[in-house]
């Protein structure tokens, strides 16, 4: 239990680790609600539309939350000063990567799907060094780590207004499903 | 006096927001409701191919033998030769069918839209006398919307994916009180479409994850079907299942029943049975046609691919339709049934434009095909005048000895009303994807079509383009426009079109 407790990652940077994860999962959301909700509005009723805005919005955030719980446990089984000692900044940066990386799958995923082993593994190399090399900075360098954990803080009050509307759309799902 | 809300009213006042979508009172339904039944308790199937053109069927002359096996059913049949959609889409088509009224007025004019909550106790299922039993299906997600919608009348309502090899559609399962618009997110969360999946991680595991089932699909059923497997927005399904559970089932289902069956061929992708695939290579060319003022651009000789394909596809649904109608005969359903074959909206492949997508209301995409055969009848009878999928709901009500609906804006069918047919009947179509649900019809096409003449109509299009008129009688391929030619006639008809657009508040 001795070890747990040593790698424990304080709320506060659990809550800020949160802000951080959420807010791209929420941008990309958001923008492609933007992008059909123009759609919407012709077809439905104002109380349909809320409903409509908070099916997804409630996805954005189950995701963030699954990976943050992920983080965090790894955080927990893994030694400290491999995570949980610069919890905010490896675990925010991990996946605003994870997140640029998907993104860009989804803009090229016709192209993907016809690739053979000759492109998929070359691909799938160049996403892993990203990875190795983003951890690897992070924890070499302080200062890229304060910058980080100042963006997070910055993205974290963002995500926090992203969560009342969250909230808001848990309750619309709720009462449209009674 | 205090002069601004406190937290706590703002707070009361917040909690009433979703009061203002409750629809309210139709005083029209405080009437005493219809309620279809016919003299003898005869059961009514009507049998719906999604988007078939009348314009493609050999019942109705097309050269092609694509269905031979309506022809047989035609044999003891009415059949209706100038029977038109009310919409050029499923969901306005097939609301239009089971409301008998026209787009205009129930408003399912939108994908995955759902009529004015007034319909809800306004359809032929809930027309249909309480314990009577009502049954319905349908392989198109659109339909199943509308079905769901009008489900507290419905008595068996088999889901589309009990009849489909794989649907991994999830809102039904969680979300069945909020199905409509939690569909809509559901497609947007996972599928995208018109956007990106808005469940970033989530989307793209859906995406891939889809492609290994695809893939797992095609090696079971890849061999029966080359070209693909039939589906439509990601449900996959063979035609025999559905058609064998109506072998099987209606038998067996309460008397008398209204059946509601709407197969999805030869709605595209036109991916037929391996026995069908290359059963109309011949040197069949169509009337060529000028493109339209929305062409997409295709070549004629794309079209005339996509053409033999869909005629393919229809020759495949039309030998499903067949082992029913044996079926039928077989276990003497047909001696007490009233059988309707009919469409939601057609399909084309000429001007430039495949498919239905299409803001143009061309014959080949509103004209759908109506044959209805009654108990006893043992010839075929050809029946000519205008008619409209609206003219349904009124004509089962009459079958049945009930006044017409107050509500309908069809009328009964000739060959079942003793009134002499309207020879000026006017009969429209309408589009309205880009319009709001509610107000006016600010971008919109609608279709006329009266005695000799038809009209089409644009409405808000930024091409801004002119009515078309066409002499159907002399040119029923809608060769020669002759707006410019005879300009009273398309003013007339233009003036009735928005006529009727102001009397329904959609102008």
């Amino acid at each position: 239990m001795g070890i747990f407790k040593s790698r424990k990652v304080s709320s506060a940077d659990l809550s800020l680790a949160f802000g951080a994860i959420a807010f791209p999962i929420h941008v990309w959301a958001i923008i492609n609600i933007l992008i059909i909700f123009p759609a919407w509005l012709l077809r439905l009723s104002l109380w349909e539309l809320a409903g409509a805005v908070g099916y997804p919005l409630l996805d954005a955030f189950i995701e963030s939350a699954i990976l943050w719980i992920v983080m965090a446990v790894l955080a927990l089984i893994l030694p400290g000063k491999w995570l949980a000692d610069k919890f905010v900044a490896l675990s925010s940066v991990l996946i605003w990567l994870l997140s640029a990386w998907v993104a860009l799958a989804h803009f090229i995923f016709a192209s993907i799907v016809q690739w053979g082993p000759e492109q998929m593994i070359p691909a799938l190399l160049l996403v892993a060094f990203s990875f190795v090399l983003v951890y690897g900075l992070v924890q070499r360098f302080a200062r890229l780590e304060s910058w980080i954990k100042k963006a997070a803080q910055g993205l974290a009050v963002l995500t926090y207004i992203y969560m009342l509307f969250d909230l808001l759309g848990l309750v619309v799902v709720v009462i449209r499903n009674l | 006096m205090k002069s601004s809300l406190t937290r706590r009213d703002f707070l009361k006042l917040f909690s009433l927001l979703p009061l203002l979508s409750l629809p309210l009172p139709d005083l029209q339904q405080q009437q005493s409701p219809l309620k279809l039944q016919t003299p003898a308790g005869q059961n009514i199937l009507i049998f719906v191919f999604d988007a078939l053109s009348a314009r493609h069927m050999s019942v109705y002359g097309y050269p092609r033998s694509t269905t031979p096996n309506l022809e047989r059913f035609a044999q003891g049949a009415a059949v209706y030769h100038s029977h038109h959609s009310g919409g050029n889409f499923t969901t306005s088509g097939t609301a239009s069918l089971l409301t008998g009224v026209y787009p205009w007025t129930h408003r399912a004019i939108h994908l995955n839209g759902t009529t004015l909550e007034s319909f809800n106790n306004k359809n032929i299922f809930s027309a249909y006398p309480q314990g009577g039993f009502t049954c319905a299906f349908t392989h198109n997600l659109l339909a199943e919307i509308l079905l769901q919608q009008f489900r507290a009348n419905i008595s068996l309502f088999k889901r589309t994916r009990e009849l489909a090899i794989d649907d991994p559609e999830y809102s039904d399962r969680l979300f069945a009180s909020d199905y409509d618009v939690s569909l809509v997110s559901e497609q947007l969360i996972l599928r995208g479409g018109e956007t990106k999946p808005s469940s970033l991680l989530g989307g793209l595991l859906y995406r891939f994850l889809r492609l290994s089932q695809k893939s797992h699909m095609a090696d079971i059923y890849g061999p029966q079907f080359p070209r693909g497997i039939p589906n439509l927005d990601d449900v996959y399904f063979v035609l025999e299942d559905a058609i064998n559970w109506l072998i099987n089932e209606l038998p067996a289902v309460q008397k008398p029943y209204l059946s509601y069956f709407h197969i999805l061929p030869p709605h595209e992708p036109y991916y037929p049975r391996k026995d069908f695939i290359g059963r109309f290579q011949d040197n069949f060319i169509p009337a060529a046609k000028p493109p339209s003022l929305f062409s997409d651009g295709r070549s004629d000789e794309a079209l005339n691919k996509n053409r033999m394909e869909y005629d393919e596809y229809l020759a495949y649904a039309d030998e499903e339709f067949g082992r029913l109608y044996d079926s039928m005969l077989q276990k003497g359903i047909l001696d007490n049934s009233i059988v309707i074959v009919t469409a939601d909206h057609g399909e084309m492949f000429e001007r430039g434009i495949a498919g239905h997508v299409t803001p143009t209301l061309y014959e080949p995409v509103t004209h759908i095909p109506l044959l209805i055969s009654v108990p006893g009848q043992t010839q075929r009878r050809d029946i000519y005048s205008h008619t409209s999928c609206v003219d349904l709901l009124p004509t089962l009500a009459s079958l049945s000895g009930q006044p017409l609906p107050s509500w309908g804006e069809g009328l009964v069918l000739p060959g079942f009303s003793a009134d002499p047919v309207q020879k000026d009947r006017s009969v429209f179509t309408v589009e309205a994807k880009s319009s709001p649900k509610q107000g006016p019809l600010n971008k919109a096409t609608v279709a006329l079509v009266k005695g000799d003449y038809k009209l089409i109509y644009y409405r808000g299009y930024p091409k801004n383009p002119m009515p078309e008129l066409y002499n159907l009688s002399n040119d029923p391929e809608e060769l020669q426009d002759l707006a410019g030619a005879q300009p009273s006639v398309a003013a007339a008809l233009q003036q009735e079109i928005e006529d009727k657009l102001r009397q329904t508040h959609s102008f």
